[in-house]
């Protein structure tokens, strides 16, 4: 239902493109839920008039770092490290506030996940929490079923709704994790139950510094090439994983209670400074013993290698994008044929470094 | 908007077999390579593809979250769809959180392979590398769950079996169009009529020299001899052969007369309606 707010409030907001503000539709129908302020204001608002003093929009005091960016958050985020760079304005805020339960002028409906033709986007994880995400991928507004401090909350915002942001800020998120060897970041990419996690958990146990864990967020427009953005120093692990791994597991947190897996802090193995990605590894199930360990990807092949490994490639699609340049990597990019039984991780860690040591 | 037909059976019921056939029908000009997958009817319970449906990861999801989740993604499927969708299912046909796992609005038709329980249980201590008493323990628990096996990819999400007549009673009985059913020995004894009938049903084209073809393409030998040839990946333990023995039977050998007899008197009543008889007098 269209309403005369749409002309009185004029709704700004907002394609933040090259300092030019694009006028865009309302995104909230519903008669019984008021749209959100932030809706309504250019970016940087929050930065000129300090704190919100909205009733149902909840201020956002904590300061963090993700992908470079300054995250202004009213959720604590215990996940991401402290903003420690300048006084700019906040690149993200999360805000708590009311959700609308559908978006107007749906350009996309799906379970989950509502596209508004602006391109709002709504992600809802039912009984954990609703979120609504800007055209431009800079305002997020959560609307916890769950008290705001239950971790699953941030669980699915640097899931789902991360990969949004991603996508809405240019830049193309694997679904990789990922570590430093050498000098350069080498991504680990592959379907969900493939092993990424145990890989950088067994990278980080032999020195290599952590960048990202499941999704590895690449700047492709990068001047020296494609760059990897360090997300946050945690691992989300299994608990049988830890086990396997030798790696205590007492006093870690669960990333969500009724999961047996668990948060993995990697503070002391965090590399927290962007690097230029030297290869990409993508993994598949080792069928065979005969299967080629590890196989150069060229052309197509490469193409579509990585097209399996774009994080959600529907979503992708789902927000009118696609993905088919393949970035200039260095040290190339690899089908590893990853076993899951004795001795196959740490096969797959020796032929990695053979391949990037020569 | 289209609809599922689902490929359904308890494990190690000849599901894939039967879909390798279907294949042949569907795209006769594929062949197998190296790791030859079926390539036909992917499994309903694959975690990319319930993922991408749900725009989720689904690792993070507790499986009675993602067992409530799955049948709104198959509603997203099928309302994306422009033809039919073939998938193949394990999960017994149960309801969820939120109604049933296989939405009726969107399910086109069931096929459903059986096959004789005692022989599923030493076919599964086979492809499981387990035990035959820890088999049919399996197939007589109404709580089993097949999960990805230890030193595997997890890349399908947990189905829940319940117990082996169970699974076939939640297939047979459920309401909608009757099911597709299929016994493993009749495909065994002459394929090419089960073939026929199951393509009818699942609005496969076909022709009589198709089907030969495809019986053909598919006998039992020639898929042995493919994968000693090439390896197959059906998800069996460390070094097993997926197509091992091919024969009904084996049970009479492979069992002792307890194990018989617990699977006859859990499954007793199944049996008898698909026809399987009692092997092990009442008394034992």
């Amino acid at each position: 239902m269209e309403t005369k707010t749409d002309a009185v409030r004029g709704f700004a907001e907002t394609t933040h493109k090259a300092g030019s503000w694009k006028r865009q539709r309302r995104v909230v129908t519903s008669p019984d839920v008021r749209t959100p302020e932030w809706l309504c204001m250019p970016p940087g608002f929050f930065a000129m008039v300090g704190i919100i003093m909205r009733a149902d929009i909840a201020p956002a005091p904590f300061n963090r770092s993700l992908c470079g960016w300054r995250v202004a958050s009213a959720l604590p985020l215990p996940d991401l490290l402290a903003w420690t760079g300048d006084g700019r304005q906040p690149d993200l805020v999360i805000e708590l506030g009311p959700v609308p339960e559908r978006l107007a002028d749906l350009a996309v409906d799906r379970p989950l996940l509502q596209i508004a033709t602006d391109g709002t986007c709504r992600f809802q994880v039912p009984d954990v929490a609703s979120y609504l995400i800007d055209p431009a991928g800079r305002r997020v507004i959560v609307d916890p079923a769950l008290p705001p401090e239950a971790p699953d909350i941030g669980v699915f915002l640097l899931s789902t709704v991360f990969g949004i942001l991603c996508y809405r800020r240019g830049l193309l998120p694997l679904h990789a994790s990922c570590v430093r060897i050498g000098q350069g970041a080498a991504a680990f990419a592959g379907p969900s139950g493939m092993g990424k996690s145990t890989l950088a958990a067994a990278f980080r146990q032999r020195g290599h510094a952590v960048l990202a864990d499941d999704v590895t967020v690449l700047d492709l427009a990068a001047p020296d090439g494609p760059r990897v953005w360090p997300t946050f120093p945690r691992l989300k692990l299994w608990r049988d994983t830890l086990v396997r791994l030798n790696i205590p597991d007492a006093g870690l947190e669960r990333s969500r209670a009724m999961l047996d897996k668990v948060h993995l802090p990697v503070d002391d193995a965090f590399c927290a400074e962007p690097l230029p990605l030297t290869a990409v590894f993508h993994l598949h199930p080792l069928g065979n013993e005969d299967d080629t360990p590890l196989r150069r990807l060229r052309g197509p092949e490469a193409v579509a290698w990585l097209g399996r490994d774009v994080y959600r490639s529907g979503l992708m699609a789902r927000l009118g994008l696609s993905g088919r340049l393949l970035p200039a990597v260095a040290g190339g990019t690899w089908a590893v044929a990853h076993g899951h039984g004795p001795g196959g991780l740490d096969r797959s860690i020796t032929r990695i470094l053979e391949r990037l040591e020569t | 908007m289209t609809g599922f037909y689902w490929i359904a059976s308890y494990p190690k019921s000849g599901n894939t077999w039967l879909r390798l056939a279907l294949r042949e029908l569907v795209q006769p000009n594929r062949r197998g390579g190296p790791r030859d997958r079926v390539g036909f009817a992917a499994t309903a319970s694959d975690r990319t593809d319930i993922e991408e449906a749900l725009d989720i990861e689904s690792s993070d999801f507790s499986r009675a979250e993602l067992e409530a989740l799955r049948p709104a993604a198959y509603r997203a499927m099928a309302a994306a769809a422009s033809r039919p969708l073939y998938r193949k299912v394990h999960d017994a046909r149960l309801d969820t959180a939120a109604g049933p796992l296989f939405p009726p609005e969107v399910t086109l038709g069931s096929v459903y392979v059986v096959r004789d329980p005692r022989d599923v249980a030493v076919s599964w201590a086979h492809f499981a590398g387990m035990s035959m008493e820890a088999a049919v323990a399996m197939l007589c628990d109404p709580a089993a769950i097949l999960l990805p096996s230890p030193g595997r990819p997890a890349l399908a999400v947990a189905q829940r079996l319940t117990c082996w007549s169970g699974h076939a009673r939640s297939w047979l009985d459920a309401p909608g169009r009757p099911c597709c059913l299929v016994r493993y020995e009749d495909m065994l004894a002459d394929p090419a009529p089960v073939l026929s009938r199951v393509s009818r049903y699942a609005g496969i084209a076909h022709g009589a020299a198709d089907i030969q073809r495809a019986v053909e393409m598919t006998r039992f030998d020639t898929l042995r001899e493919r994968e000693i040839a090439h390896g197959f990946d059906g998800g069996q333990a460390g070094t097993a052969a997926f197509f091992r023995s091919g024969r009904a039977g084996q049970w009479r050998t492979a069992l002792d007369p307890l194990q018989v007899a617990r699977i006859e008197a859990a499954h007793g009543e199944m049996m008898a309606r698909l026809g399987y008889a009692r092997g092990c007098p009442a008394r034992c």
